[in-house]
């Protein structure tokens, strides 16, 4: 891997956490097997950035079907078959956030990760791609691989069911607003 | 800046997300370099693309090895007119000679028996 590969990939380490983290339903574990897999992918030149698009948006694009392939995989494990496989293995994975976890988020983040679960899942990624990782609709709709048009859309309702979800939960919030 | 914000209206959308970023960063795991290098303990072992294949070919080898063996058992057996006769028939029935012997089978069954354990008819 080249190094300016490398240095990039550091830069966005915390913030491609975050993505992997929403990408994975806010299960820390999860997500941190999601980037090592990631990593492995760029590390053994599987993914490579054709530069048809920024390194961000390659980069979560890659991060993005990863989560997608371990939540394939992961469905296989809950499925009888599965359960059985993993009783004989003895490899159980517990989904839930454990109660560390739990304790370390702070109210506000616990209660905009249950809101923007309650969302659609396109809306609720393009709320995260555009609100939290500061992408344009643009390239969320790059990443998403879909239209701009659709892109736009998810953003408007999700950014208005979001703020009717996060008013109901909190009314700081509807305060502040 | 991203030109998708609206400065004023999405204030507050952009308070909450920028104050989950500073949750998930403070809990990222660390940089390490090695990731980049070391193999993934958890990547998925994916059988190699012979292996299904040899599988069905032995089992194709295996059920016609069985099957095979249920035909010699069950095809017909050689010409016994060219083996030599073992157990020719003999012209007399089976124990002849016991029954033109000396009448011993109208003698009764319990002639041996003590006489008070005889029983008599009447």
């Amino acid at each position: 891997m080249e190094r300016e590969t490398a240095d990039q990939l550091e830069a966005l380490h915390p913030d491609a956490f975050g993505w992997a983290l929403h990408c994975c339903g806010g299960d820390h574990s999860r997500a941190e097997d999601v980037l090592q897999n990631a990593y492995l992918k760029a590390a053994s030149d599987r993914v490579v950035h054709s530069g048809a698009s920024s390194f961000k948006t390659w980069w979560f694009g890659v991060i993005r079907l990863t989560a997608h392939e371990e939540f394939r995989r992961l469905r296989y494990r809950e499925s009888l078959l599965g359960k059985l496989l993993a009783q004989f293995t003895g490899d159980a994975h517990d989904p839930r956030p454990s109660a560390a976890q739990k304790i370390d988020l702070d109210e506000q983040t616990l209660r905009m990760r249950e809101a923007l679960a309650q969302l659609p899942a396109r809306q609720a990624e393009v709320m995260h791609l555009v609100f939290y990782q500061d992408l344009s609709i643009s390239e969320a709709a790059t990443l998403m691989k879909i239209s701009l048009g659709s892109a736009r859309q998810h953003y408007e309702r999700g950014k208005a069911r979001l703020r009717t979800l996060l008013q109901t939960s909190s009314p700081v919030f509807a305060h502040e607003s | 800046m991203n030109p998708d914000h609206h400065p004023d209206h999405d204030r507050d959308l952009r308070d909450a997300f920028a104050q989950q970023r500073r949750s998930d960063h403070e809990q990222a795991p660390a940089w390490n370099p090695d990731v980049l290098r070391a193999p993934s303990k958890k990547e998925t072992r994916r059988l190699p693309m012979w292996l299904p294949i040899t599988a069905a070919v032995a089992a194709c080898a295996l059920l016609s090895l069985v099957w095979l063996r249920d035909e010699v058992k069950t095809s017909p057996t050689p010409d016994l007119a060219a083996l030599p006769e073992f157990f020719a028939p003999q012209g007399e029935p089976l124990f002849a000679s016991l029954d033109s012997g000396s009448g011993s089978s109208a003698m009764p069954s319990d002639s041996l028996l003590p006489v008070y354990l005889t029983i008599q008819l009447p």
